[in-house]
């Protein structure tokens, strides 16, 4: 009994510092959000992965995502948006391939921080729609779920604010 | 006996290879993987495989797929993150930077 609560917490006690990577480049810094799942509202359809990098010198945030459809479903579209506005459209596809009974599609995102931290301060979860084919599946968190991801995200992102401050003072 | 018993199959039996330093009890270490000559890139990929028990390991945790799911082309450097308890719970993340 003991043994598996210890193992079932090594599974879910997760650290915020375990949630990103910082690394020091020739031109500023990289943040990397390690993948974590957004969940779908759209029946039969499993969670997306998404793991996000963060450039300093380019301000911009990059959101590679994967997702999974039983057929395969390449995106016309791809849109982030949280409230009414739309903080993303274009996107770029990596690959489509065969993932056991699934299709796996990994898409790439580009906005800017100051998107990602308007996203992350919304008091309603946003969403993210890929289209395609004339179906959409949808992503996005339930409202009861929102601030507990709302609050590891603002974590990593006031520590990216603060180094960014402090970059920008040297 | 049975808990030392399990213990010391969990650490004799840890699927993911541990890399570095490794502790018996607790490991919860970054260390470097491979470098190339490329410079380091603005791009990250990660691949996790993970152990449980000795009994069941699984994971895609290929420098190909952690490139491949970041358009990764050239690789710069791998790091590998290792988390373990007893031996009993381990993951293995593979961080692979490149441009």
């Amino acid at each position: 009994m003991f043994l598996l609560s210890l193992v079932s917490w090594a599974a879910w006690a997760v650290k915020i510092e375990e949630r990103y990577v910082m690394k020091a480049i020739e031109e500023g810094q990289i943040y990397y959000i390690s993948p974590y799942e957004i969940s779908s509202r759209t029946n039969k359809i499993k969670p997306l992965m998404a793991d996000v990098t963060y450039l300093t010198y380019s301000d911009s945030v990059t959101m590679n995502i994967s997702v999974w459809t039983p057929q395969e479903l390449l995106a016309d579209s791809l849109v982030l948006r949280s409230g009414k506005q739309v903080y993303c459209r274009n996107f770029e596809t990596f690959f489509v391939e065969r993932d056991g009974k699934q299709w796996i599609h990994r898409y790439s995102l580009q906005f800017p921080l100051a998107s990602m931290n308007a996203i992350y301060a919304a008091s309603t979860p946003f969403s993210l729609c890929v289209y395609a084919k004339g179906q959409t599946v949808e992503y996005g968190y339930t409202d009861k779920a929102w601030p507990k991801e709302q609050d590891w995200m603002n974590q990593i992102l006031h520590i990216i604010a603060t180094n960014k401050r402090l970059y920008k003072q040297k | 006996m049975v808990l030392a018993t399990a213990v010391v199959m969990g650490m004799s039996l840890v699927s993911c290879s541990a890399i570095g330093v490794v502790g018996a009890v607790y490991t919860g270490t970054t260390v470097p993987h491979s470098v190339t000559d490329n410079k380091l890139g603005t791009k990250v990929g990660s691949v996790k495989c993970t152990s449980i028990l000795g009994i069941a390991a699984y994971g895609d945790a290929g420098i190909n797929t952690a490139a491949k799911m970041a358009g990764i082309k050239k690789v710069s450097h791998v790091d590998v993150k290792t988390f373990s308890v007893l031996g009993l719970f381990t993951t293995q993340t593979y961080f692979v930077y490149g441009e």
